[in-house]
C-alpha cells in the first residue's frame, strides 16, 4: 500500500475516524488491528515474519527478565537470524553459484515489509529488558502493535520502547489541533517526496543509470540524489508522523536539518536520527565496551601513548558500526564502501580531534567564526555528498569512474533526461520545479534550524494567509509533481 | 457544538480546495468523447452494443451491422478502453436501464500483455461515468490503488495545456457540449459518428511494426479477471455475447504470427469455457474467406486501424456472419 | 571529585562541569567523549564500565558521573 495511493488515504481516514469514535480502551487494539491489516495487504506470507519476530521477542523479554544468561543470545540469534535470511540468502546463493558454478535456485521472495525497521525495534527493546532500562511487556497484544505500528513499520523512525509504548497504548480525546498538526506535517512530506524527490529522480536515474554514455554528469546526479533521498526519506517520515500525531501519538524525529551539519559526526545525528542511536545504544557502546576491545585498548595505551590508545578502539567501534550500516543497506562492495568512508572519516577525525583544536587556535579561528562555520557546513556537505556516490552507484568501480569524471569531464545540462518524461516535455520545467521546492525546504530548514517552529508560526498568521499556503503547498503537488507512478515507491521502503 | 466551531475553519478550508480543484477539472479537461459515448449508453437502449479497444472504434461501423441485422447498434469501444473498462461501461449501461441484447467486445491481444497506463484517458474512462453504485464498484477496481492525484485531480494530466483553456472555455459553453454533440471531435484524419464509429480518413499513419509477443508470463490477469467478468455477467444478465478479433494486416501476420496464434488459442478455449461465440478474422477459416481484406492498403497503420471504407466492408462481413 | 573534573577536562575542555548538568541533554559530550571518559574512568577508578551504565543520567554532570564511579566501586 503505497503512502501516495487513495487506498493509503482511505485507510488513513477511516482508522482515524474510528479511533476517536470507539471506547478509548479500546483504541489501542483498534491500532492493532488496522496494523495487521496493512501488513496483510502487502501480501498473507508475509505475516509469519512479524510474528515469528513478535513471539520470540516477547518470550525473549520475559526470560531475559527472569536473569537467564541464554535469552539475550538467542534472541538476538533469532531475530538478526531472520533479518539476515531474508535480505543476504539470495546474495550467498548469488556468490556461491559464481564461485562454484552451481545452479541453487534464487529464493522467490520479496523483502518482507518494514523487517528491518521492526527487527531493529525488537532487539533494542530486548537489550533495553535486558539492562533493566524497562520492564518487559506482558500483555502479548500490546508487544505486538509496539513491533507493528503502521505508519512507522515500512520506513521508520525506529521507535524506543521506553518512549513509544505508553504512547501507543494511551487512551485520547479527539484534538482538533492534533489533527490538523498531522494534516499539515503529511502535506509537507507529500510535497518534499512529490515536487522534489520524485522529479529529482528522473535525473538521478538517467545520469546514474547511463554513467557510461552520459559521462561528467556525476555532479548534477549527485546533488540530485541529495535532493532525492532527503526528500523521499524525510518526506516520508514527515507523513508517518503526521499519522501518528493525528492519532495523538508523538514519535521520535529521524531528521533535524542534515545538511547544516558541520562534521560527518553531526551529520548522524541529523539524519536518520534514530538508526544512528540505535546504532550507537545497541552496537556501538556493546563493542567498545566489550572485554576484547578493553584489552586492545590497554594494548594501544601501551603502545601508542594514553591519548590516541584511549581514541584508538573507539574508532575501531566506529568502523564497525559503519560497515554494519553499510552492509545493512545491500549486501554489495559500493554499499560497504559506503560504510566504511562514513566510519573512517569519523574515526579519524577523532583521532585528530586536539589537532584540529590546536591548528585552530594557530591560525586564531575562534569558537564563534562565522565564516569559519559556514565552511565547516559546505565542507561537510561536500564529505555527504562525496559517500552518495558509493550509496547510489551499482558499484565501486562506477562510483570512482564518475567522481573521476565529475572533475576531468565535468559538464552540466539540464537537458540530460528524456524530455518525454518531463512535465509538458520540457525539462527546463522539471528542474525549476526541483529547485523551486529545494528553495522552499532550505527556508524552511533555516528557520527550523533557527528554532522557529514553522508550523507555529504559519498557524499564528492570518486566515488567508494560512489558506494560501496551504492551498500553494497541495496544489503544487498536482501542478510540478512528478508524473504519477513514474517513480514507485519510498526508497527506504526497500530495507 | 464546540467541536463543530473548531471545525469550520478546515471545513471552510476544505470547501476553498475543493472549489478549487473543480475550477482547474473545468478549465483543462477537454471535451472528450469519452464522455459522449458514457452519455450515450446511459440514456438510450441499444441492441447491439459493441465494446472494445480502439480497433472496435475504428473498424466496426454500427450503421452497417444495423443494416444487415435491421437492429439498432451503438459503438462504445475506444483507444485505452481495457477489459475492466469495457465491463464496468456495460454495467452502467444495464444498471441505468439501458440493457443491450448482445455485446460485440473486440478483442485486441496487445490490451491483454500490455500494462494499463495511467493517463489522461485512463482517468476520463472513469471520471465521465454518471455517479452510481456501479462507478463506486469502478472506483473500487480501477481507482484505489494509483496515486491520489489520478483520483482527487484529473485536470493533472492536462496541466500543461494552459494554453487550451479559451477554447475549452468556448466548447463547454457550447451548445455542441450541452446537447452531446460529435462536431468536435472532427480532425483531418478523422470524423467521429453520431453512432460513436470512429471514421479514418485515408493517409498512412507513420509508424513501423512493433512485434508484441503473447506469452502466458506477459498476459494481465486482470485482463483476463475482467473479460471473464463480463462473459459471466451477460450470461447472468441474458445477454448475447460475441467476441471479435479484427482482421490486420498480412505483413503485421507474418511478422507477429506467433503471438496472434498464441492470442486466438487463449480466446477460443475461454469462448468453450464459457460458452460464447468467437469471431477470429486472425485465423482459421474466417482469415482465409476474407484474405482480400488483409491487404495493407487498406488499412491506416501496421497495428489494424482500418481506413472507413474497408470499415465498412468489413462491418457488412462481420453482420452476416451474426446469427440474428 | 577534583580528579574526575580534571580527567573531563582533559578529554573535552570546552565545557563547565562545576555547574552543568546537561552534558548529554545539549549535547557537549558526544560517544567519543563518552567512550573516552569511559576507558579513563576504568583506568583511574579500577572499575568495569558496562553499556548497562551508558544512560544520560550517569553522564549529565560531573556530580552524576561521580556517584556513578562510587556505585561501582561499592
Amino acid at each position: 500500500m503505497s503512502f501516495v495511493s487513495v487506498e493509503f488515504l482511505a485507510f488513513t481516514a477511516i482508522c482515524t475516524a474510528g479511533y476517536y469514535l470507539i471506547p478509548k480502551r479500546c483504541q489501542w487494539v483498534w491500532l492493532l488491528i488496522f496494523s495487521y491489516i496493512y501488513y496483510l495487504a502487502q501480501g498473507p506470507q508475509y505475516i509469519f515474519f512479524i510474528l515469528f519476530a513478535t513471539v520470540v521477542t516477547y518470550l525473549g523479554g520475559l526470560w531475559a527478565e527472569n536473569g537467564s544468561k541464554a535469552a539475550v543470545p538467542v534472541t538476538l540469534l533469532l531475530d538478526f537470524g531472520m533479518l539476515a535470511a531474508v535480505k543476504y540468502t539470495n546474495f550467498m546463493i548469488g556468490n556461491l553459484n559464481g564461485l562454484f558454478g552451481t545452479e541453487i535456485r534464487e529464493m522467490k521472495l520479496l523483502l518482507p515489509l518494514g523487517i528491518s525497521f521492526y527487527t531493529f525495534q525488537a532487539t533494542g527493546y530486548l537489550l533495553d529488558v535486558h539492562w533493566k532500562r524497562i520492564r518487559a511487556e506482558r500483555n502479548p497484544f500490546r508487544f505486538a502493535l509496539f513491533l507493528s505500528f503502521f505508519p512507522q513499520i515500512l520506513q521508520g523512525p525506529i521507535g524506543r520502547y521506553s518512549r513509544l509504548a505508553d504512547s501507543l497504548y494511551a487512551e485520547r480525546e479527539f484534538d482538533m489541533d492534533r489533527i490538523l498538526r498531522g494534516m499539515y506535517r503529511i502535506v509537507w512530506g507529500f510535497f518534499k517526496k512529490i515536487v522534489i524527490a520524485d522529479n529529482a529522480a528522473l535525473y538521478v536515474n538517467t545520469i546514474f543509470d547511463q554513467y557510461a554514455t552520459l559521462r561528467g554528469y556525476g555532479l548534477l546526479g549527485v546533488l540530485m540524489y541529495s535532493a532525492q533521498l532527503y526528500g523521499d526519506f524525510s518526506g516520508g517520515i514527515d507523513v508517518v508522523c503526521g499519522i501518528a500525531e493525528m492519532l495523538g501519538i508523538t514519535l521520535d524525529e529521524n531528521f533535524r536539518q542534515p545538511f547544516f551539519a558541520v562534521s560527518i559526526t553531526d551529520f548522524w545525528h541529523r539524519w536518520h536520527i534514530t538508526l544512528g542511536t540505535w546504532m550507537k545504544d545497541y552496537l556501538f557502546y556493546p563493542i567498545s565496551l566489550s572485554g576484547w576491545m578493553g584489552r586492545f585498548g590497554k594494548w594501544c595505551k601501551k603502545h601508542m601513548g594514553k591519548s590516541v590508545g584511549r581514541t584508538m578502539p573507539i574508532c575501531a567501534a566506529n568502523v564497525i558500526v559503519f560497515l554494519v550500516v553499510g552492509v545493512w543497506h545491500g549486501p554489495a562492495w559500493h554499499n560497504i564502501a559506503y560504510g566504511l568512508y562514513n566510519g573512517v572519516i569519523i574515526g579519524v577525525s577523532g583521532l585528530l580531534a586536539k589537532n584540529y583544536r590546536d591548528i585552530r587556535k594557530r591560525l586564531g579561528i575562534g569558537k564563534d567564526s562565522r565564516w569559519f562555520f559556514i565552511f565547516q557546513i559546505l565542507r561537510t556537505f561536500a564529505l555527504v555528498n562525496i559517500s552518495w556516490y558509493f550509496d547510489r552507484a551499482g558499484s565501486v568501480g562506477q562510483a570512482l569512474m564518475m567522481m573521476r569524471d565529475s572533475i576531468l569531464r565535468f559538464s552540466f545540462s539540464i537537458n540530460v533526461v528524456d524530455a518525454g518524461a518531463c512535465w509538458s516535455g520540457s525539462p527546463a520545467v522539471t528542474f525549476a520545479a526541483i529547485i523551486f521546492g529545494c528553495a522552499v525546504l532550505f527556508l524552511h530548514s533555516i528557520m527550523e534550524e533557527r528554532g522557529t517552529d514553522v508550523g507555529e508560526v504559519l498557524r499564528q498568521k492570518p486566515l488567508p494567509v494560512r489558506f494560501a499556503v496551504l492551498l500553494l503547498l497541495v496544489l503544487s503537488l498536482v501542478l510540478i509533481g512528478s508524473e504519477p507512478l513514474s517513480q514507485g515507491g519510498f526508497i527506504y521502503a526497500n530495507f | 457544538m464546540r467541536i463543530f466551531k473548531r471545525a469550520a475553519v478546515p471545513i471552510l478550508f476544505l470547501a476553498i480546495l475543493m472549489g478549487t480543484n473543480a475550477l482547474f477539472n473545468y478549465l483543462l479537461i477537454p471535451y472528450t468523447f469519452t464522455r459522449y459515448k458514457l452519455h450515450k449508453i446511459e440514456n438510450e437502449t441499444f441492441d447491439d452494443l459493441i465494446l472494445g479497444s480502439s480497433h472496435g472504434a475504428t473498424n466496426i461501423d454500427p450503421a452497417y451491422v444495423a443494416y444487415v441485422t435491421g437492429r439498432s447498434a451503438f459503438n462504445a469501444a475506444q483507444g485505452e478502453e481495457f477489459p475492466v473498462d469495457s465491463y464496468f461501461f456495460l454495467k452502467d449501461a444495464v444498471t441505468a436501464g439501458h440493457a443491450p441484447t448482445r455485446v460485440i467486445y473486440e478483442f485486441d491481444p496487445n490490451y491483454w500483455i500490455t500494462a494499463q497506463e495511467v493517463d489522461s484517458t485512463f482517468s476520463g474512462l472513469f471520471g465521465e461515468m454518471r455517479m452510481s453504485w456501479t462507478k463506486v464498484q469502478y472506483f473500487f477496481a480501477k481507482m484505489w490503488k494509483v496515486d491520489f492525484r489520478t483520483f482527487c485531480a484529473p485536470w493533472y494530466f492536462y496541466r500543461e495545456q494552459w494554453s487550451l483553456i479559451p477554447e475549452n472555455l468556448d466548447v463547454k459553453r457550447s451548445e455542441v457540449y450541452r446537447d452531446y454533440g460529435v462536431e468536435n471531435f472532427n480532425t483531418d484524419t478523422q470524423t467521429v459518428e453520431y453512432d460513436g464509429f470512429m471514421a479514418i480518413h485515408p493517409g498512412k499513419w507513420n509508424d513501423s511494426i512493433v512485434p508484441r509477443e503473447w506469452s502466458e508470463a506477459m498476459l494481465q490477469k486482470d485482463a483476463r479477471r475482467y473479460f471473464v467478468m463480463m462473459a459471466e455477467y451477460c450470461r447472468r444478465m441474458k445477454i448475447e455475447f460475441v467476441v471479435v478479433t479484427t482482421p490486420v494486416p498480412d505483413e503485421t501476420l507474418r511478422a507477429c504470427a506467433d503471438s496472434y496464434a498464441a492470442a486466438s488459442e487463449e480466446m477460443r478455449s475461454l469462448a468453450e469455457t464459457y460458452g460464447f461465440e468467437y469471431l477470429d478474422f486472425t485465423s482459421g477459416e474466417l482469415l482465409s474467406e476474407n484474405e482480400d481484406l488483409t491487404d495493407p492498403d487498406l488499412f491506416a497503420d501496421w497495428d489494424g486501424h482500418m481506413y472507413e471504407e474497408t470499415a465498412e466492408r468489413f462491418s457488412l462481413i462481420l453482420a452476416e456472419k451474426f446469427t440474428y | 571529585m577534583d580528579e574526575l573534573i580534571e580527567i573531563l577536562e582533559d578529554i573535552q575542555p570546552d565545557a563547565d562541569y562545576e555547574t552543568c548538568t546537561t552534558l548529554i541533554d545539549d549535547g557537549i559530550l558526544d560517544s567519543f567523549a563518552i567512550l573516552s571518559i569511559v576507558s579513563e574512568l576504568e583506568d583511574a577508578y579500577d572499575i568495569r564500565i558496562t553499556p548497562a551504565e551508558i544512560i544520560p543520567e550517569n553522564f549529565n554532570s560531573a556530580k552524576a558521573l561521580y556517584e556513578m564511579v562510587q556505585r561501582l566501586q561499592g
